[in-house]
């Protein structure tokens, strides 16, 4: 009798707390771990939970792999939010899978740069974006290229080796790489034979090799294969600030390939994803992944911790290839480059 | 008085079965579902990508084959995994030879050493290549230190360094397969054939090479196909500069998402991993007949 009295007491006091968890509703975003799942939990999640008292759950995967479980269940999709590159972003775009931002839902939309407003068109926004410069080793680079034809004339000349992504990065080292220096040199994607031609020549001349993954050109670096390579901001100034005093990194004139990730609202989804997406968009959200992060947000109030500004690339130095446009050659390109470049 | 206890009763006249047929369903269910399904599906989506109507079925074939790009990256997929295959075999047949002749007591820890490097992870292993061979790596260093060479040598990126990693990660697969048939082979025959005058060689050749020719067909087989396939060694230590059919699968569905193409090539890879399997239990049981 006294047992059960006890957990009928125990029953009452936890039935509260009880119906509190049932009320919060768990949002499921697209994404990934380390570093980053830190960043959101603490800069996004954080004050979404203090908002509307629900929490975040981070799928990981890749955007394919996103994109095709969401189709997979119309109407019912196991993602809320996508955080997602600008490739798969299209993509979900293509594939009618997110909507429009409501920004009645969104009123932090209004402060993200105008940039990226004419690069998503209201399907989304970008959040966060970084670029792609050169990172390079000053003790053998003592003449940093000030633009991106020195860098190509100077890996030709010998005066360096250097490293550039190669073709199974993926969509966005192409674009840093063929689409870039057609680009500085008058081309666009319907014309990107220089782009072509200066991978060639660098390559011919015996001081170019490739990096494929994210790790390889610190690897290549540290083991003296290359001096010099194109390189991620972020990435870098994490590099350099682990005690690699040596490296340093540059944005090149007329500026670095951009590679953004968005925030889409998922057709369907929790409706409470907009409060996410408002929190991602804010200065305040913004401020404090940027710091963690070290990459440039979005958002045109964002004011960076002075320690972090210096190594944030400026929304003027970064360039924005036409990714949509891309996506179409890509097939053409990866031709090309698997007859032409190796 | 004592009687004789009954004789057992005879058991019936028909031979001894641990398990009936239905016991293999659930295996055959899952084979079907996890391995049939799937091949019947991409040999289906190898024939997708013709525009409706055209009734172009072949052309992600065709294009494989008449292609003169895509030629060359077939013939150089065969190419790298006949020289893995023949690298493991030079290397891992004196292996295996000294392993079961000569090694003793010290066989389980030669077979361990064997094993080892398959207990650690492809890509640490072919990390662990890269560190030997860059351009401030261990070996050009030594090599400079030795006053051999002036210039550190491009040793990473270029066939060399894909070769020696590939027959680094599948030579133990070669040693294990041939020791198990020598551990097998009657030592007698070559006993007999040493007292009849035969040479230490040709005693090899006519004998113990015969003998062992089954386990030198499956390594063979073995490496041979997981060449085929392989791609982290080719991505990280050879940098693109050889292209083999399963870089550019990973192309397809990575960049240009052309599904119907990589299925074409998926299927071509596997039919020549059938052959070789159909060459070897050919030459199998042929030897067995005999």
């Amino acid at each position: 009798m006294k047992t059960i009295l006890t957990s009928t007491a125990l029953a009452l006091a936890l039935a509260p707390l009880a119906m509190q968890g049932a009320a919060a509703k768990e949002l499921v975003i697209s994404g990934y771990g380390g570093l980053w799942e830190q960043a959101v939990r603490t800069c996004f999640e954080a004050p979404y939970t203090a908002l509307t008292g629900n929490t975040v759950a981070i799928t990981m995967g890749a955007p394919n792999q996103w994109i095709n479980q969401i189709k997979a269940a119309p109407g019912t999709p196991p993602i809320d939010l996508l955080m997602i590159p600008s490739s798969g972003a299209f993509d979900a775009i293509k594939s009618d899978i997110v909507e429009p931002i409501d920004t009645a839902r969104v009123p932090n939309y209004a402060e993200v740069s105008q940039q990226f407003k004419d690069f998503t068109k209201g399907m989304g926004s970008v959040y966060v974006y970084g670029a792609m410069g050169l990172m390079y080793d000053s003790t053998v680079v003592t003449d940093a290229p000030k633009t991106w034809q020195e860098f190509v004339d100077g890996t030709i000349a010998g005066k360096w080796r250097a490293s550039i992504p190669g073709l199974d990065y993926g969509s966005s080292g192409i674009a840093s790489t063929v689409w870039m220096l057609a680009h500085v040199s008058g081309g666009d994607v319907d014309n990107a034979d220089q782009g072509f031609e200066d991978i060639a020549k660098m390559q011919e001349s015996g001081n170019l090799v490739f990096w494929n993954n994210a790790n390889e050109l610190l690897n290549q670096i540290g083991s003296g294969e290359a001096d010099i390579g194109m390189y991620w901001d972020g990435r870098s100034w994490a590099f350099i600030d682990d005690d690699h005093a040596d490296i340093r990194y540059v944005n090149p004139e007329p500026g670095s390939v951009a590679a953004m990730t968005w925030v889409q609202k998922v057709k369907g989804g929790d409706d409470s994803a907009w409060d996410l997406m408002n929190i991602v968009l804010s200065a305040e959200g913004q401020a404090c992944y940027g710091n963690m992060m070290r990459y440039g947000m979005s958002n045109a109030n964002v004011t960076y911790d002075p320690a972090v500004a210096p190594q944030i690339t400026r929304m003027d130095s970064i360039v924005i290839p036409p990714f949509e446009q891309i996506a179409e050659k890509m097939p053409e390109w990866v031709d090309r480059w698997n007859r032409e470049i190796h | 008085m004592s009687t004789l206890p009954d004789a057992p009763a005879p058991r019936p006249n028909r031979a001894y079965r641990l398990a009936r047929n239905s016991w293999a369903l659930p295996a055959l269910a899952f084979l079907l579902l996890f391995f049939a399904a799937p091949l019947i599906r991409n040999t289906l989506t190898s024939f997708s990508g013709a525009e409706e109507g055209s009734g172009q079925y072949f052309d992600n074939y065709i294009r494989l084959f008449t292609d003169a790009f895509y030629a060359g990256v077939l013939l150089e997929t065969l190419k790298v995994s006949v020289l893995v295959t023949l690298i493991c075999l030079v290397i891992g047949y004196p292996v295996a030879y000294f392993m079961v002749r000569y090694a003793g007591r010290w066989n389980p820890f030669l077979v361990f050493c064997l094993i080892a490097p398959l207990l650690t992870s492809i890509i640490m292993r072919t990390f662990g290549w890269e560190v030997i061979f860059a351009r401030k790596g261990l070996l050009n260093l030594f090599l400079m230190d030795a006053g051999l060479i002036s210039r550190p040598l491009d040793l990473l990126r270029n066939p060399v360094s894909v070769y020696i990693g590939l027959a680094h990660v599948l030579a133990p697969f070669m040693v294990l397969s041939i020791t198990a048939v020598l551990q097998g082979a009657d030592r007698r025959l070559e006993e007999a054939a040493r007292v009849l005058g035969a040479g230490p060689w040709r005693t090899f050749l006519n004998v113990t090479w015969p003998m062992s020719l089954e386990g030198v067909m499956t390594g063979s087989i073995l490496v041979f196909v997981l060449t085929n396939g392989s791609f982290l060694t080719m991505l990280l230590l050879g940098g693109g500069t050889v292209k083999t059919l399963a870089m550019l699968i990973y192309q397809q569905f990575n960049l240009t998402q052309d599904v119907a193409f990589a299925s074409a090539m998926g299927n071509v890879l596997l039919l020549i991993a059938l052959i070789g399997l159909v060459l070897q239990s050919r030459v199998v049981s042929r030897r067995r007949a005999k």
